[in-house]
């Protein structure tokens, strides 16, 4: 690891302590990899079986729901009679959610134009490459960073009144918090959760936020976008 | 006993000459044919040869991305049927709705398999991303395999849209129009791609052999170009993501 | 483990490859079986063993084949699907009601099933193949089977103008312009009715505003707790045209005290010759001469009176215009005389024709209106109302326009408001999920709905601003199919075609002529070329039937021809020479294509012919048994006593050919007269007259009140 050996040593994989595999750079030769693969076995039919169970399950399912229900066909459309609400796909209703909160400009381009260039760039921005757990370093110093993030997102969110997102990010950074302290011996869950890392958080927060505006946006929005209890 | 006499039916059928010019191997009774089974075929030669062990378990991975690969083979499949039926024109395009639900035969069946696959679809795919997240699945060297599987989401999501519209019902209807409104929030651009898209100003007859155009030839295509370096490139970066064990207990 | 080990599947694999595939090959397999379950072919099946019952098997099954059966209308955009399992429609033999659905005939009607499928009068959908589908509101169709009892919209939607099948529609369709609908609606093919409400710019000349007040609280009519109308305090047979709004008393005031203020200048009392004062002022018997002309004039042919007879009081007269048992509590004296002597200067747009008045005949018979059609209990228990302040009248104005008043009254500064209601052109078409059912209890149907927002409007809406109609239960199904036929443009330009237009002819001439049409408001009863009134013949060929001498002296004093009828025509006091002006416009423009004056000449005609003519008329037809000639006959046709001065040679002779030709729903039969008998029965009737007739030059013919 030092100039004598002509070697430098970075990490490969996620496993920081007992790495699988190390590349070895030389100033010459091209990178070779050196590590354990496990026990293998051949695809043809190990890999092939499974997936054909794989394929036939699904099958099975999707067959009998079909059978059992019908796909939704209401009348032929009407651009003179607007249905109250008018509903996007499902997996568009939290973001319709948030239109409902949001200027349009925010909820219709900014947010999703967000999140799709935070999904491309995961990878190359190292994010959780040492897997650490948020409070492990510098837990005060954090912990305000920390603090600081959810008190802007809150105000941001609380200005519209967004309450189907404060809600979520309150439980999740509320989780994160009690993970602040430290976790031995207070159960399996809590010390899961102390094991987190940061992006772990993030994306946990993201994906809670996103299935709660759908739901609520599914079930839960009535005319003009008011709310209705859906088994009333 | 049947069992033993299907099998020697079947070495048998393997042994034949035609079987032969056809597979280019016997039955794959050792690793070495067993390697041929796959980088000979076609359609197999995308996996790897041997995987690890560990990638084979239901918990590694719940399948999840063979999920959304085999949807995607069954919506190509009942979507051709249903092209059989089906005129993207208003408003004939309802009309066969109809009449898939009432004149042809397993019309409803073969619809109902469409449009729940199609849901099952998205549900598989965003599965798929958080669970490959949460198992570091896009660390290197799977970065770009990564950005692939993003572009695999949208185009998705853009499927499963384009999708909606057809039944040409009120359902579809609105839905496009809220979902195609949201696009013109866009600054500058919104406006135009709106346009684009809809092959006008209102959602009528053009924007519907659009969104068919889109969804039976441009996305598919898309699709599969996409669903073949996802796969291809799963096998190039050495495997799947899998825990050890003793990583997992940690 | 063996390195050739790695490749072998475990057992558990194996098996668990075995059980997926043979449950995919199973559950793949339910649908094509489910398939054959379809009810359609349930009731395929059941037809052909049912048609093996009957004893005409063969007839029944010609068509049969074991498929979807489908009517397709490609014009009309249909696809009728339900003579699938409605197996026997067209079969005559499966009419009887024994007969089990949905196996049953349809009745005969002009439309052949087998052309027109059902979906076009039945609704409903036809594309489907499942009973509920079908029939029913679903949740991809929401325009299920109209109720049989609605059928007649179906044919309204095609047949703009009245047809004689369809009595149910065709009195919806009449309501929905008597109650003046499109006073506040819009409505294809319904016009505004002749007379809407009253043009009120002058009302506080006219009424009190303790009238105004008892009048908008219960207008007119009075329903009681058994559902009966009551119009201040008498049955009415005809529905009250001024409905019921909902005000409270605040707005009971600021309305009264708003209209009463309405009056651009006092009126002036009208002064009558001093020398008929003084005649008639004293006299005992004033009102009873008041009544005498009163009748005379027949004002009941437009008006209506209560009448007590044996206990019973009941209204009699006719329903062009107002009751008038309580006018005289209701007008001032003064505005009664003006109106009167001349009703267009207070209403420009009044059917009452204007009359030619004595001052003596005026002062008899305002006397006898104000002082024998009076009811003093008709303003009493109302609350002390005084002359109306400021902020009342302010408010009354803001009310008349917030509560649609102006859509049927007119005010002159006061704009009507275009399009208060909401546009029902196309309600007939509406889904369900159009609607807005509100509260109210009833099933979520658009037949439903309508019927309930006619009946009562709160009940969906508590907001609504429709007044409230006391409707007799067929008047309100009447209503509804006339709405419920409202399914705005048609769909296809091939159902535009199919669509028979309402008669839109108005009849308004010009010139002099229609200067004395308008004054006597000829076409309230008249009808010319489909445009008028009913009530009286139908003048559009007046011109082919009657003679020029014999039109002026009726005109100038009528004399009825149908004594069986109690509503006559009035004695207008017309002068001679507007008599004459009318008789000359008839006689050249309402000339019948069907009768050639020159095609008969009555030189021809001999005392023999006649002679021969009578003897048909009392012996071979038996004419009397209707008509009346000298002093016996009949009275269900006319009095045919003049019929020589009446009418034209020609006329007679085409009449005697074809009554129906000239006047479509006359009653009179058509006989397979030859020839000869008709020449010889015109004949015998020109001979008929009671006084001789005079060559009329212009103008000097007859003499007022003379004896025919």
């Amino acid at each position: 690891m030092s100039e004598k050996n002509r070697y430098e040593a970075g990490f490969g994989s996620d496993a920081q302590k007992e790495p699988r595999r190390i590349v070895f750079i030389t100033k010459k030769t091209s990178a070779k990899v050196k590590g354990e693969v496990g026990r293998q076995v051949m695809s043809y039919p190990q890999l092939i079986l499974r997936e054909a169970i794989a394929f036939e399950i699904l099958t099975i399912v999707l067959v009998v729901i079909a059978l059992l229900w019908d796909a939704p066909l209401e009348q032929l459309a009407n651009p003179l009679l607007t249905p109250n609400p008018a509903k996007a796909p499902w997996y568009f209703l939290g973001l319709q959610e948030l239109l409902h909160y949001f200027p349009p400009i925010v909820a219709g381009v900014l947010i999703p134009g967000l999140v799709v260039v935070a999904l491309v760039f995961i990878p190359y921005f190292n994010v959780n490459i040492q897997g650490e757990p948020l409070w492990a370093n510098h837990p005060r110093r954090r912990l305000n960073l920390f603090l600081g993030c959810i008190v802007v997102l809150l105000v941001f969110f609380g200005i519209y009144h967004a309450w189907t997102v404060i809600i979520p990010t309150v439980v999740i950074s509320g989780l994160a918090l009690t993970a602040y302290v430290p976790a031995a011996g207070r159960g399996r869950f809590l010390e899961f959760l102390g094991s987190r890392p940061l992006s772990w958080w993030v994306m946990t927060w993201f994906i809670t936020v996103a299935i709660i505006l759908t739901i609520v946006g599914t079930f839960f929005r009535g005319p003009g976008w008011s709310w209705v209890w859906p088994w009333r | 006993m049947i069992m033993n006499s299907a099998q020697r039916a079947l070495d048998q059928l393997r042994s034949t000459r035609v079987w032969k010019s056809i597979f280019r191997r016997g039955p794959a009774r050792t690793n070495r044919t067993r390697s041929l089974a796959v980088f000979g075929n076609l359609f197999l030669h995308v996996l790897p040869v041997k995987v690890r062990d560990k990638s084979l378990r239901v918990r590694a991975t719940y399948y999840l991305g063979s999920f959304s690969f085999f949807l995607f083979l069954l919506l190509s499949v009942t979507g051709i049927l249903l092209m059989l039926y089906y005129h993207p024109a208003v408003p004939q395009a309802y009309r066969d709705m109809k009449d898939l639900r009432f004149v042809v035969s397993n019309g409803v069946f073969l619809r109902n398999l469409h449009r729940f696959g199609a849901e099952a679809m998205v549900i598989a795919v965003f599965w798929h991303m958080f669970h490959v997240f949460y198992r570091g699945g896009y660390k290197p060297p799977h970065q770009f395999n990564w950005v692939v599987g993003v572009g695999l989401l949208l185009i998705t999501l853009f499927l499963s849209y384009t999708g909606y519209l057809l039944p040409w019902d009120q359902l579809a209807f609105w839905a496009i129009t809220v979902g195609t409104n949201i696009i013109s929030y866009v600054p500058l651009l919104g406006q135009p791609m709106r346009f684009l898209l809809l092959g006008g100003h209102q959602i009528g007859e053009n924007a519907l052999l659009r969104f068919y155009v889109l969804h039976v030839v441009i996305l598919p295509l898309a699709a599969v170009m996409l669903i073949a370096i996802h796969l291809w490139r799963v096998q190039k970066d050495g495997g799947l993501t899998v825990k050890e064990d003793h990583e997992r207990e940690k | 483990m063996n390195y050739e080990e790695m490749g072998k599947p475990s057992k558990g694999l194996r098996l668990a490859f075995a059980i997926t595939s043979v449950l995919f090959l199973v559950v793949l397999a339910i649908s094509p079986l489910k398939d054959l379950l379809q009810q359609w072919k349930r009731y395929k099946k059941e037809f052909v063993h049912f048609a093996q019952t009957r004893p005409d098997t063969k007839r029944l099954l010609a068509d049969f084949h074991s498929g979807i059966d489908q009517i397709w209308i490609p014009n009309l955009n249909v696809v009728d699907r339900c003579s699938t399992c409605h197996l026997g429609i067209t079969q005559p033999s499966l009419l009887d009601s024994s007969v089990p659905e949905p196996f049953r005939g349809h009745p005969t009607i002009p439309h052949r099933a087998k052309e027109w499928g059902c979906v076009v009068c039945h609704r409903g959908q036809g594309l489907a193949t499942e009973v509920k589908e079908a029939h029913q509101t679903t949740l991809a169709w929401e325009q299920p089977l109209l109720p049989v009892g609605y059928i007649q919209a179906s044919c309204g939607v095609c047949h703009r103008s009245e047809i004689p099948d369809t009595p149910k529609l065709n009195r919806g369709r009449e309501l929905l312009e008597d109650l003046n609908c499109v006073g506040c609606h819009r409505l294809q093919g319904i016009e505004r009715p002749a007379m809407i409400g009253p043009d009120l710019t002058e009302v506080g000349n006219k009424v009190s505003r303790e009238w105004v007040y008892k009048w908008l609280k219960e207008p007119r009519t009075i329903t009681d707790s058994n559902g009966n109308v009551v119009v201040n305090g008498y049955e009415n047979e005809e529905e009250p045209r001024m409905p019921q709004f909902r005000l409270n008393e605040q707005e009971l005031r600021a309305l009264s005290g708003y209209l009463s203020s309405l009056k651009s200048k006092p009126l002036e009392p009208y002064k009558f010759d001093a020398r008929v004062i003084a005649a008639w002022e004293k006299k005992a018997d004033l009102a009873q001469q008041g009544e005498v002309r009163f009748r005379q004039m027949f004002c009941v042919t437009c008006h209506s009176l209560a009448v007590t007879r044996a206990g019973e009081t009941k209204l009699i007269g006719g329903d062009i215009g107002p009751e008038l048992s309580k006018v005289g509590s209701k007008v001032n004296g003064d505005w009664l005389i003006a109106w009167l002597r001349n009703p267009g200067e207070y209403l420009p747009h009044a059917l009452m024709p204007q009359y030619q008045w004595t001052d003596e005949d005026l002062f008899k018979v305002t006397r006898y209106i104000q002082s024998n059609l009076t009811d003093p209990d008709l303003l009493s228990n109302l609350p002390s109302l005084g002359p109306p302040r400021p902020d009342e009248i302010q408010l009354g104005q803001r009310l008349f326009l917030e509560k649609g008043c102006a859509s049927c009254h007119a005010i002159k500064g006061v704009k009507s408001p275009s399009d208060f209601g909401p546009d029902l052109s196309q309600l007939g078409s509406k889904t369900v999920s159009q609607l807005l059912f509100g509260e109210a209890r009833i099933p979520h149907t658009l037949v439903a709905y309508i019927r309930a927002k006619i009946a009562d409007p709160v009940s969906v809406n508590p907001a609504a601003r429709m007044p409230q109609y006391h409707l007799k239960p067929e008047d309100l199904e009447a209503l509804t199919a006339a709405l419920l036929s409202m399914t705005g443009q048609p769909a296809t330009a091939a159902y535009a075609q199919l669509v028979v237009p309402a008669p839109q002819a108005r009849f308004r001439p010009a010139g002099k002529f229609g200067e004395v049409y308008e004054r006597y408001k000829c076409y309230v009863c008249h009808r010319f070329n489909g445009f008028g009134g009913t009530l009286a013949p139908d003048l559009s060929f007046e011109g082919s039937r009657a003679q020029r001498p014999w039109l002026i002296a009726f005109l100038r004093n009528p004399q009825t021809l149908r004594p069986a009828l109690t509503s006559r025509m009035p004695q207008f006091g017309m002068t001679e020479e507007e008599a004459a002006i009318l008789a000359d416009y008839l006689g050249m423009v309402t000339q019948s294509p069907s009768v050639n004056p020159d095609s008969v000449s009555p030189k021809e005609f001999t005392p023999e012919m006649a002679n021969l003519g009578k003897q048909l008329y009392e012996v071979k037809y038996q004419c009397q048994s209707c008509h009346t000639i000298g002093a016996t006959g009949g009275y269900v046709g006319p009095n045919l006593n003049n019929v020589g001065n009446w009418m034209n040679a020609a006329w007679i002779t085409a009449w005697l050919k074809n009554p129906q030709a000239l006047v479509p729903d006359t009653i009179e039969p058509r006989r397979d007269f030859t020839d000869e008998e008709i020449k010889s029965l015109t004949a015998y009737l020109t001979t008929l007259r009671q006084n001789p007739h005079i060559p009329a030059p212009r103008g000097t013919v007859g003499t007022p009140g003379g004896s025919r």
